[in-house]
């Protein structure tokens, strides 16, 4: 696979600087970028980890300096998470020696950018009607889940001021964990929510801890993608890395000149056209419909 | 064929290079072509990056089809039997043989890899025809990469999306092909003699398989593969360049599967292949290319902790860069 040093330079710090810009990992982008690219999807998953890992690193690093990683939960959430990600890495291996891999990860896709695009954009189309007619933009607050206080195994999380059981932090863990495997994202997007308002974890504890499960989520599904299917590209992944690092130091600090409900809605088109585009060569009909997979590890 | 056979499996430097066009020209009354074809072989040597001196050179006569001959150790003869090369000398004219080799025989593939391009050139033992323009011979240059077993596979529309729905595993794919001739193949031969010395770029991959789904896998095979360059077929890529002189090239995409290239250039003349040879070409990984490859594939634990090693460290000493810039 050859493929150009600087456009890949470049798509890795255009998506750095977009998750700069809007406080977003970033990782659901690039991976449908790289396999617009031909990158085979497996291996955009599994270098898309490695570049998850990069881009959080730092940021959960700064949180727990600031205590605001609640590390029994994050311990949590991780036991879950690893046990998610290796259940990803066999389906991907299922997957890829079906052939089947490529389908999936497309409708994933559809359905992950969709889905996220979609509420980015009713989130701030509402917020900039809000900020128009004067109000504070709205904080919501989600309804207490009763259901969850009546599970077994309580533990107590002294950080976050909480007296649950720990199979709702298991299971969103090995969720997220199965997802970063298959999908080659960090799903900050969906633990985050789900910690505040499933969980009622505090909004900035909610926030570290999740970082602090997704660098290791992340980089156990680095290793065990390397280990198990040989789908990740080192120089592939140190452009990337090197272009998102830089990206995102420029997105952040360009940040401040932009008001962050237009830069969400910007960011909720462009989640969504690329979705779309994922969704159109599903239904298309392509202009080949024979493909060869050679069955040689390294030679394809 | 009992003509006398030369195994030179020496290591000696560029000479060998004038030597092999010198030996191409047994004829002695072409002296000015001789010279022009000695200089010519060795410009290819100097241009071509030519490393004679480090590989096997080993030069046969005779005619062979498809195999190759195993060479008899016999004493190192004198020169080949001088051909009858006079006009209207109709006694038994000494028969054509080919001798070939490539401009590169070892090719590193390192991580800047964009490919390449090498160039085969030999010539023609008693040739015949008046002028490297006569159009007297023909010659094709066939190069094949490894083969792997493949899985082809074919999508369906299932509930309105593509979906990889039939497949047929291929045991020996060819994962690269070249060809280069001096006209377009079908002009030089017909389809028979063409697919009986593997000359085409679409259905040698089950040879015989008459099965009408093979077909359609196979030959939708071979139409991946030209798209994806990795088979060329160039009508025009090998021309004669002196009575017996003659050069091809083949592109090699920076795309290419590594493992060594089996290069055979067969000699044509009405029709009939008078003459073949091999020779191989081997690519191989260097440098950095081949360090990711060996830890990517045979060392992969370390691999991944090298991956993940490198995230946390960039990630890290970005931030603590940008921190300082802003303090």
């Amino acid at each position: 696979m050859s493929v150009n040093i600087w456009l890949l330079l470049g798509m890795g710090g255009a998506v750095g600087f977009l998750s700069g810009l809007v406080g977003v990992g970033g990782g659901f982008m690039m991976t449908p970028l790289l396999i617009f690219l031909g990158i085979p999807p497996a291996v955009a998953v599994g270098t898309g980890s490695a570049q998850v890992v990069a881009s959080s690193v730092s940021g959960a690093l700064a949180q727990y300096q600031r205590g605001n990683v609640d590390i029994k939960m994050g311990i949590v959430l991780l036991v879950g998470g690893i046990a998610g990600t290796l259940l990803g890495v066999e389906v991907v291996r299922i997957l890829r020696r079906l052939g089947q891999f490529d389908l999936v990860i497309a409708l994933a896709y559809v359905t992950l950018l969709g889905s996220v695009g979609g509420l980015m954009m009713t989130e701030s189309l509402s917020a900039m009607r809000k900020v128009r007619a004067g109000g504070k933009p709205l904080t919501r607050r989600g309804s207490a889940h009763v259901w969850i206080h009546g599970l077994p195994l309580k533990m107590r999380f002294r950080q976050s001021k909480l007296y649950i059981s720990a199979i709702p932090p298991l299971v969103i863990g090995a969720f997220v964990g199965f997802l970063a495997a298959i999908m080659g994202i960090g799903g900050g997007f969906i633990i985050v929510p789900a910690l505040i308002y499933l969980l009622r974890m505090p909004t900035s504890l909610a926030v570290g801890t999740s970082l602090f499960q997704i660098v290791f989520v992340s980089a156990a599904a680095t290793l065990l993608q390397a280990t198990m299917n040989q789908t990740v590209d080192l120089a592939l992944a140190v452009l990337l890395i090197i272009g998102g690092v830089i990206g995102a130091q420029i997105g952040t600090a360009a940040s401040n000149n932009v008001r962050g409900e237009h830069l969400r809605f910007l960011l909720a088109v462009l989640v969504l056209f690329v979705g779309l585009r994922v969704a159109y060569d599903l239904v298309l009909e392509p202009a080949e419909r024979f493909s060869i997979t050679t069955l040689v590890r390294g030679l394809e | 064929m009992t003509s006398p056979v030369i195994t030179t499996p020496s290591r000696r430097r560029l000479v060998v290079a004038a030597a092999l066009a010198m030996i191409a020209l047994p004829s002695a009354n072409t002296l000015k072509a001789s010279t022009f074809e000695t200089s010519r072989a060795t410009s290819l040597a100097t241009n071509g990056n030519i490393e004679l001196a480090q590989s096997t050179v080993s030069r046969r006569k005779g005619n062979s089809t498809s195999t190759e001959p195993k060479a008899p150790p016999s004493a190192p003869s004198n020169d080949a039997p001088d051909p009858p090369s006079q006009p209207g000398a109709p006694a038994a004219p000494a028969p054509e043989g080919i001798e070939i080799d490539v401009s590169t025989r070892n090719i590193a593939i390192t991580s800047t890899f964009s490919g390449t391009e090498i160039v085969v050139f030999g010539s023609v033992e008693n040739s015949r025809q008046q002028s490297a323009e006569s159009g007297y011979y023909d010659i094709v240059v066939i190069i094949n990469g490894a083969t792997a077993p493949a899985i082809v596979r074919e999508k369906s529309k299932v509930f309105g999306i593509w979906v990889n729905a039939d497949r047929m595993r291929f045991e020996t794919l060819p994962l690269y092909r070249a060809l280069s001739s001096t006209r377009p193949v079908d002009e030089i031969a017909d389809k028979a003699i063409l697919a009986s010395n593997q000359i085409t770029l679409d259905h040698y991959i089950r040879p015989g398989d008459s099965n009408e789904k093979a077909q359609l896998f196979s030959s939708a095979a071979a139409r991946i593969k030209q798209r994806d360059g990795l088979y060329v077929a160039r009508d025009y890529g090998a021309a004669f360049i002196g009575r017996s002189l003659f050069r091809a090239t083949a592109k090699l995409p920076a795309n290419i599967p590594v493992g060594p290239l089996e290069v055979r250039v067969l000699l044509f003349h009405d029709g009939k292949v008078l003459a073949s040879r091999t020779a191989s070409v081997r690519l191989e990984r260097e440098g950095l290319e081949r360090l990711i490859y060996d830890y990517a594939y045979e060392q992969p634990f370390l691999y991944g902790l090298l991956a993940v090693a490198m995230a946390l460290g960039a990630g890290l000493i970005a931030s603590a860069v940008f921190q300082r810039s802003q303090t």
